[in-house]
């Protein structure tokens, strides 16, 4: 016990020297000029991307999955959200998204991240399976450039654009209207 | 033939014996009809004649009987002659009865019964003429009865006897006429089957004479050659009697000597090498014996050394009791040394028990502490979530939820910041967890250890009574070893002793030796004169 001491002591430190170093790693607060954004990050293996705020209803955390057989493999299955059920969709499959390395921790900490999004579109509501929503930024509508050209993704047609740090805009109205689901809901 | 020479003699003798038996009652039957002759002659002739003779003898009587009745003149002396004649009558009577009754002849009787007439006349006339006469006493009527008419009728009586005795005298004549006649048959009888026993018996003796004589004359010969000491012959035997089995035998008698007289050969000459043998032996003893005197000397003196050696171990035998002895105390300190280890080692084993038992309390109380971080965890989850909501929320709400989107980055950075708390918690706890592990894995290592070091000291315990036990058991082993050290001394004293005596008998032995040559030398000799001897026989 009095052995670890000195390594409380130490975490201690780092923490503090975390604290600092996010600190100073904040963006410096710049006025905001134009139209802003927000933005609600999802996190899909190593990929990132932003929903509009707007159609995102509540994020929630992933406890258990109802499999729907015969659909398709990208829908995970049926989920209770307090009385109502949505189609759970898994949006990395969907986006035919590489899987994440399968290292042990890795599964684990997607298995505490993993978190379902209730986004609405077209009168339609349903749950995005993400491995993780880690927070909600504002962008300027003008910092959205257009999406990457080489980029050969499906999820290219969803994008609308990508921000200065990298970041691909889901389109939600397009994702919803995508024929694909729509097909399938047929 | 296979009669035996006995039933041969007994049959000649029996021939000569029954020639004997033959002429003997040859004689006896003529003998016994002579005596038969001479018996009826007697009794005949005899006997016949005497009683002739008394009728005469009666008659006479009567004679003079009647003259002295008549000559009497007392009447008494007539009434006494009267008495004697009566008596005479009677006497006649009576003779004559006993004439008739032993007379056979019937020309005899005849004779008799013409006296018996001619003497009843003679009564009558004395009874009737007589007697009455003289009675009367008329002498002279008397005298004249008895001259004339009496003596008439007495002569008739005399006749009549006189007839009877010539008769008789016939009689005899006959029977001698006839004894002599037997005589000469018998006489001849006998001298013809005497003449016929005495040519058998010489035949008979002539032809068992020849038959033995030959065979005794062969046996003779043979014997004489044996005797001689010529046995290579053997004899021609015939017939299966006496003498031819005196002749087998003879014959058996031979070839056994042949057979022994070779077998002596061989015995001689097999003794004469023997002898030779014995002779080299004695020899040879005589000279081992000289090694053996030598070799008692040797022995009595390593029995010596045996003995100086046997009395040095007792000594030594003792100190080592001595040291035994000292062993056996330091064995019993030792064992008292483990068993105190022992205590000590029970009392270790009960801390390190306890120890082991304070670690797992220990472990238990972190693990609540890991269930209490995982609440602490689970609810800075819940608030992090919270807090998105609340920024989704707050941006929804544009200018307005500017503030609120504030308190839910503070709220997620409060939520973050727990979570790492929470996560070093865990990870301090883990190690906690790891080093009560390792406590509890040490302690019980430990506690094996303490009972291995409990085993491995009760072994020892038992090790070092073991070898306090095995060292008594030496020191009494030693203590053995010294008594029958003392006891080989003893023994060996008793072994030189007895050296003393072998050497005594060795040298009486060399003694015998010499004396067994000498008479080994004089075996020799006499196998040689046996075999001299019998080099006589011819075989």
């Amino acid at each position: 016990m009095i052995a670890h001491e000195p390594n409380i002591r130490s975490e201690a430190e780092q923490r503090i020297l975390e604290e600092r170093a996010r600190r100073l790693a904040q963006p410096p607060e710049t006025p905001v000029t134009g139209e802003t954004m927000d933005l609600v990050v999802l996190v899909l293996g190593a990929e990132r991307y932003g929903v509009n705020v707007r159609s995102v209803q509540e994020v929630l955390p992933f406890d258990e999955v109802t499999p729907l057989p015969g659909a398709p493999s990208f829908w995970a299955g049926l989920v209770n959200l307090r009385g109502h059920l949505y189609p759970l969709l898994d949006l990395g499959r969907f986006l035919d998204l590489p899987a994440r390395p399968p290292t042990e921790k890795a599964n684990e900490t997607a298995r505490v991240a993993r978190k379902v999004v209730l986004v609405a579109a077209h009168g339609l509501e349903i749950g995005l399976l993400v491995d993780d929503v880690p927070a909600v930024r504002q962008v300027l509508r003008s910092e959205i450039g257009a999406p990457l050209v080489e980029s050969a993704n499906p999820a290219r047609a969803l994008t609308t654009g990508v921000t200065s740090d990298l970041l691909a805009v889901l389109n939600i109205e397009a994702l919803l209207a995508d024929a694909r689901l729509t097909v399938q809901e047929t | 033939m296979t009669i035996g020479i006995r039933l041969q003699l007994l049959l000649a003798f029996g021939v000569i014996l029954v020639c004997t038996i033959a002429v003997g009652a040859t004689g006896v039957i003529q003998a016994n009809q002579l005596n038969a002759h001479m018996t009826e002659m007697y009794d005949d002739e005899v006997i016949g004649t005497g009683q002739i003779a008394a009728l005469t003898e009666s008659v006479m009587l009567m004679e003079d009987a009647v003259a002295d009745h008549v000559l009497a003149s007392e009447a008494a002396r007539k009434a006494e002659v009267d008495a004697t004649m009566a008596a005479l009558d009677r006497a006649v009577d009576t003779t004559v009865e006993a004439i008739r009754k032993g007379e056979l002849h019937q020309a005899r009787l005849e004779l008799v019964e013409e006296f018996v007439k001619a003497w009843v006349a003679y009564k009558q006339v004395r009874d009737t003429l007589v007697l009455p006469a003289s009675r009367a006493g008329k002498s002279e009527d008397a005298h004249r009865y008895v001259g004339v008419d009496l003596d008439q009728r007495l002569t008739r009586v005399q006749q009549s006897l006189g007839g009877m005795i010539k008769t008789k005298a016939d009689s005899a004549r006959d029977i001698k006429s006839e004894n002599e006649a037997i005589f000469g048959r018998a006489w001849q009888l006998i001298v013809l089957i005497a003449a016929a026993a005495i040519i058998a018996g010489i035949i008979v003796a002539q032809w068992m004479a020849q038959r033995i004589q030959r065979s005794l004359t062969a046996y003779g010969q043979f014997a004489g050659q044996v005797a001689g000491g010529d046995l290579t012959g053997s004899l021609a035997v015939h017939g299966h009697d006496e003498l031819g089995r005196l002749g087998g035998h003879l014959n058996t008698m031979s070839s056994s000597l042949r057979e022994l007289t070779g077998q002596v050969r061989d015995g001689v000459h097999g003794m004469s090498s023997a002898s030779a043998e014995i002779l080299a032996t004695v020899s040879e003893h005589t000279a081992s014996a000289n090694e053996q005197s030598a070799a008692v000397n040797q022995v009595t003196a390593t029995v010596n050394e045996v003995r100086a050696a046997a009395e040095q171990t007792a000594q030594k035998a003792g100190d080592v009791v001595g040291l035994a002895q000292a062993s056996v105390r330091v064995g019993q300190e030792g064992t008292e040394s483990v068993e105190a280890m022992l205590a000590g080692m029970a009392e270790i084993r009960a801390k390190v028990e306890a120890i082991a038992g304070d670690v797992l309390a220990l472990s238990a109380q972190s693990q609540q502490i890991g269930e209490i971080i995982a609440v602490v965890n689970d609810i800075a989850d819940q608030s992090n979530l919270l807090a998105l909501n609340a920024a989704i929320e707050a941006a929804k709400a544009g200018e307005q939820g500017k503030g609120f989107a504030v308190v839910a980055a503070e709220v997620r950075n409060l939520a973050t910041q727990s979570k790492g708390a929470t996560g070093k918690v865990r990870g301090i706890l883990g190690e906690i967890q790891k080093a009560t592990n390792a406590a509890v894995l040490a302690t019980e290592q430990g506690s094996q250890k303490v009972e291995q070091g409990m085993g491995l000291a009760q072994r020892a315990g038992g090790v070092i009574g073991e070898l306090a036990e095995t060292i008594r058991a030496a020191a009494q082993a030693v203590q053995q070893i010294a008594a029958s050290a003392k006891q080989q001394s003893t023994a060996m004293d008793q072994i030189a002793a007895a050296m003393r005596d072998v050497n005594q008998a060795t040298v009486q032995f060399v003694a015998g030796a010499r004396q067994s040559q000498t008479a080994a030398e004089g075996l020799n000799g006499l196998a040689r004169q046996l075999q001299s001897l019998t080099e006589r026989y011819k075989v």
